[in-house]
């Protein structure tokens, strides 16, 4: 008689895409399959997403999956886990139907309501429960505007759920949440790990829409027969609450201890820390949410694969211009890499990218290599605000696109002054959440026996080369001196003029 | 004996010659492309007699082949890229190749060390200009340094289009407007050689003599005659250096006219009734006896549409799309596209330091504003406002020292198809006219041919150069060009610093020396 495996499923209702992972009991990844579906933008700065859609892509993905993971063997799906883009939300009706398309943490609708949620903020003393900036993209903005503009929807709203719970919810037909995902709306006590009653009072929101709360590592609920069918499993298989994406890729990198730091870089960066205690940063450059157990303080760069795709589109040059010579550009121009405005280490919406020190001399490639430098040395500054580099001991977990580039993975050690462990971590959201899944299921004795199922995965190491601290510094000096010197600003003109011809 | 004027300009690139007649019909032509050398970065020399005489001597002999002989040659002028430096013996023998005007940098020392001894106020009250790579002394004092027994030797000191004319006529003799850049040797207002400050440099005795542009040096000798196919005897006018006699063949010949020349860079040159010294650009004596002309340029134009095309996006190195390379004309479409302002974005367009009106070698480009939603087009555009901000830079400095501006002739490269140059009328809310016929600085030096043969009178101009077409500014842009401006300007302020950091980065730093 053949053994049939257990299987743990990680489903990720990503930004663009739902992801679908299968892994055993022991970790080892079987295989995944992702379904896109689409972000409709009604009016300028609009980011909506149809959950109807997220659920048709999930009913492909896992079918597609399940297929290929049959083919190997005999398998029983033993748990599921979720994660998911963080701050997006959907309203449902008393019957548990969307009142309208979801909004993702890419709108910006909120934007003319932020200084009166701060005024708020300030004036109701909700800053220490909230332990975040109060910005755009974290579900309590758009919230508000919905308060002016759509105020029926909001009165027949019964639930509000994050897009991993509304997930959930159809899986189970419980409605829930958890603290990692709702740390990051802004409704929420983020050291109580409760809803914070004060803010919703303060801006005069239902509280009843607001679900119970369990903990990422435990069932909330069995897979129900309507269910199980779209997904092609059995019904009754137990679903764990699972984690917002950025903590759900924690555990799938084995970051769950304090004091464990980890890099992701895509499309942008985030740079996460985990805490035994609540950091907030009162200057507002990092989050402070809690993780599947403790709290992480986490920073987010915008502009990092986007910026280098964009620039290999504009110049015509390839992934390798980009890479080749990083941390030798001596005499090449300086490339400042906020095209959308940045977070961490800036904080200014309002900056763009530039090149600097631009010869007739220059080619293409100085140009390419001085983006990636340029995104090297912003990455390395937003990495000092959460770590303090030179009293912090431990290997900076590295995972994301790019990573398998040794060049830009040394140059991230050099410009960082840190060790960097490039882990293999493919869709490591996706294997987070079904990690969390065998723990919620007793497949794992708990979250360290599970954490400790990623160092097998360190793909290489990085050692800071001391030679080349100093050109990196001055890289990340001359990023400072010109947010400094008001260069931003100029740029931020080019904003007001716009509006004048607009309005012309 | 004929009546065709031959005007001959000795350029950067290549040398042309042209035959006019006196009614400025142009009737032959001839261009031979010469290379520029780069012996090391920061110089740049000719051949004078590899390039300057053998391009004179093959325009003359192309243009005295067919129908027309030597004999049929009334008179001839002669224009040059200039202020050269050229050590000659007492025979005319070029003792070194030339060193080039301001393109060449190899004297920055010696301008510091003539300013630390002589004075940099003293030195501008004299000359009316500061020093610069454009100036002559100073490269006379690298010359005595570093290469002493050539200085010992040398009999006179020439520049191009004089030592031309001493090899046709036998004379030393050089024009005012060239002999400005030879300072501090040049007294601005009394349009003389000083004995002031020949220290260490050259006495006058070493130097031409001088003459004003539409004057008669001499005659063509039995022996340039032999060599040229000219007739002995013909008379050859002072001439003077291309840029000048660029600014006659357009018409810009009364106190009052701005010739704009989009070249590979932008010169401006802009003719007045006084002298206006003033440091952010250059005052000189003007081609005929009452006048001066105020000379400013910058250091890019054609070379950053140029750069943008074959640099940036021409595939660089290894490019990976292997898309083929866009044409000028492809890309100026584009531009045309994008609305002014370039949603968004703005150049500085210093990629090879700046010359007028801000001075400064270490300056270098800047592209800022860049999001995602930018693209080719809109980086393109961003360059083409950002040269006509550069320009709008240079007439606000002329206005502003009380230089009068009654007309802008524009004439170069860069007018071709009229973008660019709508871009600048837009920008600076200035007017700009366009000439014919366009032959180019050699046109001109043909008008100067007749002018010292006696058979013209500079009124005789109007009837050579004819208007063509007008660029109007467009003022619904005024407004946002004029916030542009002031951007420009906060934006190379505000990254001044940063940048001279780069660019003595890019000095010391461990790329190679190039070569054109």
């Amino acid at each position: 008689m053949s053994a049939s495996h257990d299987v743990l499923l990680g489903i990720d209702v990503g930004t663009s895409s739902v992801k679908v992972v299968a892994i055993t009991t022991s970790g080892t990844v079987l295989g995944d399959h992702s379904v896109a579906y689409e972000t409709t933008t009604p009016r300028p700065g609009w980011a909506e997403q149809d959950a109807a859609a997220w659920w048709r892509a999930i009913g492909e993905a896992t079918r597609a999956l399940l297929a290929r993971v049959e083919e190997r063997g005999p398998s029983t799906v033993v748990g599921i886990g979720l994660s998911g883009q963080m701050h997006t939300f959907v309203l449902l009706d008393d019957d548990d139907r969307p009142l309208r398309p979801a909004i993702t943490w890419m709108d910006t609708r909120g934007e003319g309501l932020l200084e009166d949620a701060r005024r708020r903020v300030a004036e109701a003393d909700l800053a220490q429960q909230l332990a975040n900036p109060v910005v755009l993209g974290l579900t309590l903005l758009p919230l508000t505007w919905l308060a002016a503009h759509e105020p029926n929807v909001l009165a027949r709203a019964a639930t509000l759920l994050l897009a991993k719970d509304y997930v959930r919810m159809r899986l189970t037909g419980e409605k829930g949440s958890e603290p990692t995902d709702a740390s990051a709306t802004l409704l929420f006590d983020v050291a109580a790990r409760a809803w914070s009653d004060a803010t919703v009072a303060a801006f005069g929101l239902p509280r009843g829409m607001l679900p119970t709360l369990g903990e990422s590592a435990t069932v909330a609920g069995t897979l129900r027969d309507e269910a199980a069918e779209h997904l092609g499993l059995r019904p009754g298989i137990p679903v764990a609450f699972g984690a917002g994406d950025q903590q759900a890729a924690a555990v799938g990198m084995g970051s769950v201890r304090a004091g464990q730091v980890q890099l992701t870089v895509g499309t942008g960066a985030q740079v996460l820390a985990v805490r035994d205690r609540v950091v907030a940063d009162v200057s507002g450059r990092l989050h402070a949410f809690c993780h599947v157990r403790g709290w992480i303080t986490q920073a987010s760069v915008n502009n990092a694969g986007s910026a280098l795709a964009w620039v290999c589109n504009l110049l015509g040059v390839g992934w390798n211009d980009v890479y080749a010579g990083l941390g030798r550009g001596v005499g090449g121009p300086v490339f400042v890499p906020y095209l959308t405005g940045e977070r961490t280490p800036l904080m200014k919406g309002h900056a763009r990218g530039a090149w600097i020190g631009l010869s007739s001399e220059h080619t293409s490639s100085d140009l390419a290599r001085a983006a990636g430098e340029g995104v090297v040395a912003a990455i390395a500054e937003a990495i000092g605000t959460v770590v303090e580099t030179r009293t912090w001991r431990g290997a900076l977990r590295v995972a994301g696109g790019g990573m398998g580039h040794a060049t830009f993975a040394q140059a991230l050690a050099d410009a960082s002054g840190l060790p960097i462990e490039v882990r293999e971590t493919h869709e490591a959201s996706g294997v987070g959440a079904a990690l969390l899944a065998g723990v919620a299921v007793g497949a794992f004795g708990g979250l360290d026996e599970a954490a400790a199922l990623a160092p097998e995965r360190i793909a290489a190491e990085y050692q800071p080369d001391p030679a080349q601290h100093e050109g990196w510094a001055a890289r990340r000096a001359t990023l400072r001196e010109l947010d400094a010197i008001g260069f931003h600003e100029v740029a931020e003109r080019t904003r007001s003029d716009r509006r004048v011809r607009t309005i012309r | 004996m004929g009546e065709l004027l031959l005007g001959i300009d000795v350029g950067t690139g290549s040398t042309k010659g042209v035959l006019v007649t006196p009614g400025g019909e142009v009737v032959g032509e001839h261009v031979v492309p010469h290379g520029l050398e780069i012996p090391r970065p920061g110089w740049a020399e000719h051949d004078a007699e590899g390039v300057w005489w053998h391009d004179v001597v093959s325009v003359c002999r192309a243009l005295t082949s067919g129908s027309v002989s030597g004999a049929d040659i009334a008179g001839v002028a002669l224009s040059a890229i200039g202020p050269c430096l050229l050590p000659v013996a007492a025979d005319g023998r070029p003792l070194r190749k030339g060193i080039l005007y301001g393109v060449d940098t190899r004297a920055t020392h010696e301008i510091a060390e003539l300013e630390s001894e002589l004075g940099a106020d003293e030195i501008f009250a004299h000359s009316g200009m500061p020093l610069s790579s454009q100036a002559i002394g100073p490269k006379l004092r690298w010359l005595l340094r570093h290469e002493p027994s050539v200085w010992h030797d040398a009999h006179t000191f020439h520049t191009a289009s004089s030592w031309l004319v001493e090899r046709l006529t036998g004379e030393r003799v050089m024009d005012r407007h060239t002999a400005s850049h030879w300072m501090p040797l040049f007294d601005l207002r009394a349009g003389t050689w000083s004995e002031r400050y020949t220290e260490g440099l050259a006495d006058v005795g070493r130097l031409p003599r001088l003459g004003w542009s539409d004057e008669r040096a001499g005659e063509v000798t039995t022996t340039a005659a032999a060599t040229t196919g000219l007739r002995a005897g013909t008379p050859v006018a002072v001439g003077t250096v291309d840029a000048v006699a660029e600014s006659i063949s357009v018409g810009a010949v009364a106190p009052g006219d701005l010739m704009i020349m989009y070249g590979s860079t932008t010169f401006f040159v802009l003719v007045t009734d006084a002298p206006h010294p003033d440091p952010r650009v250059w005052t000189t004596r003007g081609a005929f006896a009452e006048q001066y002309a105020l000379a400013a340029g910058m250091a890019t134009t054609g070379s950053l549409t140029a750069w943008f095309k074959d640099a940036l996006v021409g595939g660089g190195d290894a490019g990976a799309g292997g898309t083929s390379a866009p044409s000028f004309a492809d890309l100026f479409a584009a531009a045309a596209t994008v609305p002014p302002g370039a949603d968004g974005l703005l150049a500085l367009p210093y990629f090879s330091g700046e010359r007028t009106p801000i001075q400064d070698p270490d300056a270098r480009g800047v592209i800022a504003g860049l999001s995602l939603g930018h693209g080719r087009a809109h980086v393109f555009r961003a360059l083409l406002e950002g040269v006509a901000y550069g320009v709008r830079h240079n007439l606000e400095t002329f206005r502003s020292m009380g230089a009068p501006i009654r007309r802008v002739i524009a004439v170069g490269g860069g007018t071709q198809g009229g973008l660019w140059t709508q871009i600048v009328s837009d920008v600076s809310g200035t007017p700009q006219e366009r000439t014919r016929p366009h032959h180019g600085a050699a046109f001109g030096d043909a008008f100067l041919a007749g002018l010292a043969t006696g058979a013209l009178r500079r009124a005789d101009l109007a009837t050579w150069v004819r208007p063509d077409a007008r660029v109007e500014p467009d003022t619904t842009a005024r407004a946002l060009y004029d916030a542009g401006f002031e951007r420009y300007l906060r934006l190379y302020r505000a990254s001044r610093d940063v940048v001279h950091e780069l660019a003595h980065e890019q000095a010391s730093g461990a790329r190679g020396s190039t070569t054109m």
